[in-house]
């Protein structure tokens, strides 16, 4: 193999957990927050992924990657229902959250345990300060919402940047810092689970490197599950990685394993650039 | 040789095409020109009999009985009570079928509403007038007995109906023109449908409805027959929706039907009322075109 460890550089506080098979993490002993058995989805009668079994532990950041089409964001919507708004989208198999069939369980409930953020930031036309409450209040919560702001804002590192401005709208800001926003509102809901699908693909090279950082200081306290095209990111963020092909799901190992020693030629190909 | 042909020719068509095309769009700017020219020189005539400010704050419409007067507030008045009360009627359940249309309505259902509205909308004028005096102002009655046979209520209800398929198209348009990335923004913070429109949705297309609004008021201002035959014709300056009252272009009609001789004054009176009625709506399309731009940005 001509790939060698140093071309990725890799989350500072990556285990590598060796002897870990594809697909099964569990043998960490820690726990598993989100599971898919035997998933399989489709638009209409086009079949987007197929018999996908994966576990997702907590507090870990997992990456997903793979070439356009191959399934991993419509994966990724499955885990909060955000498929539900896709006309003719059909599931087959099992989606657990914390032991609890996502399916069968209230939509609004499972979104408020696992926030996402988006791939093209999406702030309300709101202030700042209202961007962040208007889920927490909708939600039943009214007290301590100054700390709350100033703590998620300061969590999603954009407190210094706007502390003065709270009132102005939040489509105002820069696209970096939109993004920023809308992962503070995320985290705003105190929610378990974050998923990203691709995140930074809208930003400049320092506003992605903003994301990354936070990733990798937020995985401590979230379970952060990331869709990226950009493999060099998810060698950077991630404990995990997923990789998908055609709506399969070819390769899921630890993220150092995947990028020094893949066992699919498959995977082998995408990451050192031969096709995607 | 044959390719070559074609395009000659197709140039040949698109030369002779493009002096149609502009005189087409020509004619409509000289009809509008020609339009606002007649209307000024008789408002004009009008204006050197009677002084502009007791016309235009006078209290007493009387120009057909002696002795005459030329306050057009009773009109006035008449026109801002059924257009507002068109709205009252016409903007929630608009708005409402707008949010149903695009939020809640399945792909079926919004394919069958949509085509009944646009019906609703293509209804001619004088329909609504007979189903007013026939039908809804009968059932006035019998929730108010002391209601007149012309009356605004009545006049407003049906307004307010024709309205309805306008505002709730206009509304729908809106919030389809929100990005879906908005909304979904919102739901994956655990909202309820009802949450984010209210929160979300509403909000952001605040622009755009408010433009659907006044457009919508803009055409009630300039409804006709429906309100003639409603409300009756007597200008008083009244704010009581259960009396009979006489809107600007029922005025007009009245004048123009009637046998008021061409170039008297009491002729000249429904050119300026109808140059201060023009005026009205421009003013208010205007405002709605403005704030429509200001919401695609």
């Amino acid at each position: 193999m001509i790939l060698l460890a140093q071309d990725f550089k890799f989350a500072s506080n990556t285990k590598t957990e060796r002897g870990v098979t594809a697909g099964n993490l569990s043998d960490v002993y820690q726990e598993i927050i989100l599971e898919a058995k035997d998933v399989g989805a489709f638009y209409g009668k086009k079949e987007a992924i197929k018999n996908v079994s994966m576990e997702i532990l907590k507090n870990k950041a997992t990456a997903i990657i793979g070439p356009s089409g191959c399934g991993k964001s419509t994966l990724l919507r499955c885990f909060n229902r955000m498929n539900d708004f896709v006309p003719h989208f059909q599931l087959t198999g099992a989606l657990n959250y914390r032991g609890r069939n996502i399916m069968k369980s209230d939509a609004m409930f499972i979104r408020s345990q696992i926030g996402m953020v988006f791939q093209r930031p999406n702030p309300f036309p709101k202030s700042i300060y209202e961007n962040i409450v208007w889920g927490p209040k909708i939600h039943g919560r009214k007290n301590n919402l100054d700390e709350l702001v100033e703590d998620v804002l300061r969590k999603a590192a954009l407190w210094d940047e706007v502390k003065d401005r709270l009132g102005e709208l939040g489509t105002n800001l820069s696209g970096g810092q939109q993004q920023r926003l809308c992962l503070a509102r995320t985290l705003a809901m105190g929610p378990n689970v974050i998923l990203m699908d691709e995140p930074c693909s809208a930003l400049d090279p320092k506003s992605t490197a903003h994301i990354e950082d936070l990733i990798n200081v937020l995985k401590d306290e979230y379970t952060i599950i990331i869709v990226t095209h950009n493999m060099h990111q998810a060698a950077r963020v991630s404990d995990h990685t997923a990789f998908f092909y055609e709506g399969e799901l070819v390769e899921f190992d630890a993220t150092e394993n995947i990028f020094t020693r893949p066992k699919h030629k498959k995977t082998e190909d995408y990451i050192t650039g031969r096709f995607g | 040789m044959e390719n070559i042909h074609s395009i000659e020719r197709a140039k040949k068509i698109e030369k002779a095409l493009l002096p149609l095309l502009a005189a087409a769009g020509m004619f409509t700017l000289l009809v509008t020109a020609g339009i606002i020219f007649t209307l000024s020189q008789e408002t004009w005539q009008f204006f050197k009999t009677v002084p502009i400010i007791d016309f235009l704050f006078g209290t007493k419409w009387e120009p057909l009985m002696e002795p005459k007067s030329f306050g057009v507030l009773p009109l006035v008045s008449g026109t801002l009570l059924i257009s507002i009360g068109a709205g009252v009627f016409a903007i929630p359940s608009g708005v409402m079928i707008g949010v149903f249309l695009t939020e809640y309505a399945h792909e079926r259902i919004r394919r069958m509403v949509k085509p009944i509205l646009e019906i609703l909308a293509g209804i001619p004028t004088i329909v609504y007038g007979y189903f007013a005096l026939t039908f809804v102002t009968p059932l006035l009655k019998t929730v108010m007995p002391d209601i007149e046979v012309f009356n605004a209520l009545s006049g407003a209800m049906v307004v307010g109906i024709m309205i309805l398929p306008m505002v709730a198209s206009l509304v729908d348009d809106a919030l389809l023109a929100l990005p879906q990335s908005l909304k979904h923004g919102a739901y994956a913070l655990g909202a309820t449908p009802y949450e984010v429109i209210v929160g979300v949705v509403i909000p952001a297309s605040f622009g755009r409805i408010m433009a659907a609004f006044i457009l919508a008021i803009s055409r009630a201002v300039g409804e006709t027959m429906a309100v003639t035959m409603a409300a009756g014709s007597n200008p008083q300056l009244t704010f009581n929706p259960l009396n009979s009252i006489q809107t600007m272009t029922s005025y007009i009609v009245q004048v123009a039907l009637g046998d008021t001789p061409a170039g008297g004054i009491e002729y000249l009176t429904s050119y300026a009322v109808a140059f201060l009625l023009f005026a009205m709506t421009f003013v208010l399309n205007w405002i709605g075109h403005k704030i429509m731009q200001q919401g695609r940005k």
